[in-house]
């Protein structure tokens, strides 16, 4: 049955089922929840102005998801460039948190694995969010992003070993 | 034989077909290799699992934010849909449209073009017969209207009283002398006229 994002109904029921899991996602990559709070109202806007209908529930879930995605790691790359100009400009690295309410939220595991994660190459760091924030199953991870699902289980598998690596580097800096 | 780590992964994110599923976790139960690295991947998966429960990650997908997007969308839309109304786009299918455009055309050019025009009809009565054309007087070329103007119905009806063409004008008053006032134009009888002065 094909999806027209614009009406009503059937936006209603991509947003219940999609919601949790496209903040989560932007929330992963930006780190910051009103940023991914942004970016989820912008993704279901683009969503409504797309005039072409959808041929399922299913592709319209991993359009937004897909838009979702790419506009968090837009964002993510812009402040990171703002960031190292920042650093350039004053000399000393500025620590990544935002406020004092999102340090005290986190626990330090929380901390640790949002860095490893924030290290992993974009190719990599996509899946493994939408695999591990988004609930998604290779096969829907390949329709998001494009690539088949062999391709998802390659690097699934790459990003679990450089995590690893990460962790372990993360952890022993921590200590 | 060792699966390959690839295999293992998949098998930790349940994604491996039924039998391949069996044989690898029944080869796991066997090999210490393999074992330890389920393990590992298997370790980093509840990490994630863990770090996703928090209460911050709670806050990022609540229920209020949730409701909070819904409104902001739907203030969006909803002003669209305002505007858009007037320059909302209409999909109409070509054979339609075409329909459409071809009953137009027809219409337009059955208007200024009809055979079966009633601009005859429009014509004068009296123009139409050759009878009733030479039974209307000629007006003599010595006839000259006062001050250019259009000439007095006295002389008018002098006129045509002298040419012999003289017209019947009938005017039939009401037989009752009750006459109800409705608002249009009335004649009256000067003796009813002055009898409902006398009152």
């Amino acid at each position: 049955m094909k999806i027209y994002s614009n009406d009503p109904e059937a936006f209603q029921a991509v947003y219940d089922k999609t919601f949790n899991a496209i903040v989560r996602v932007a929330y992963h990559i930006t780190l910051d929840a009103d940023v991914a709070e942004d970016i989820c109202q912008e993704a279901f806007i683009r969503f409504y102005h797309r005039t072409i209908p959808f041929p399922s529930e299913d592709q319209a879930r991993y359009w937004l998801i897909r838009v979702t995605k790419n506009l968090s790691f837009n964002y993510y790359k812009r402040k990171k460039r703002e960031r190292s100009a920042l650093e350039r400009y004053s000399f000393e690295p500025k620590p990544h948190e935002r406020n004092g309410e999102e340090l005290l939220m986190r626990s330090e595991t929380e901390k640790i694995v949002h860095r490893a994660v924030e290290r992993l190459p974009e190719s990599l760091r996509s899946v493994i969010v939408l695999k591990e924030y988004g609930n998604l199953s290779y096969y829907e991870i390949g329709k998001v992003l494009h690539i088949t699902e062999n391709n998802v289980k390659v690097r699934v598998h790459r990003a679990r070993n450089m995590l690893g690596t990460l962790l372990k580097e993360e952890e022993a800096h921590v200590l | 034989m060792c699966y390959d780590d690839q295999i293992i992964s998949a098998y930790v994110d349940g994604e491996l077909q039924e039998k391949l599923h069996t044989d690898v976790k029944n080869h796991i139960q066997k090999c210490e290799r393999c074992r330890k690295i389920a393990f590992e991947y298997t370790a980093l998966q509840e990490l994630f699992t863990a770090t996703s429960d928090s209460p911050a990650e709670d806050a990022v997908a609540s229920g209020e934010r949730k409701a909070r997007v819904w409104r902001e969308i739907q203030r969006h839309t909803r002003r669209e849909r305002v505007q858009d109304f007037w320059h909302r786009r209409l999909q109409v299918p070509l054979p339609v449209a075409a329909g459409v455009a071809a009953a137009v055309l027809a219409l337009v050019l059955t208007v200024l073009f009809n055979p079966f025009s009633t601009e005859q009809q429009m014509v004068p009565l009296a123009m139409q017969s050759d009878e009733t054309i030479e039974s209307i007087p000629e007006v003599p070329s010595d006839f000259v209207s006062p001050a250019n103007t259009m000439p007095e119905l006295e002389q008018l009806v002098r006129f045509l009283s002298d040419q012999g063409a003289a017209i019947e004008v009938k005017i039939q008053l009401p037989s009752s002398s009750k006459i109800q006032v409705t608002g249009e134009p009335q004649l009256l009888r000067a003796a009813d006229y002055r009898r409902s002065e006398g009152e």
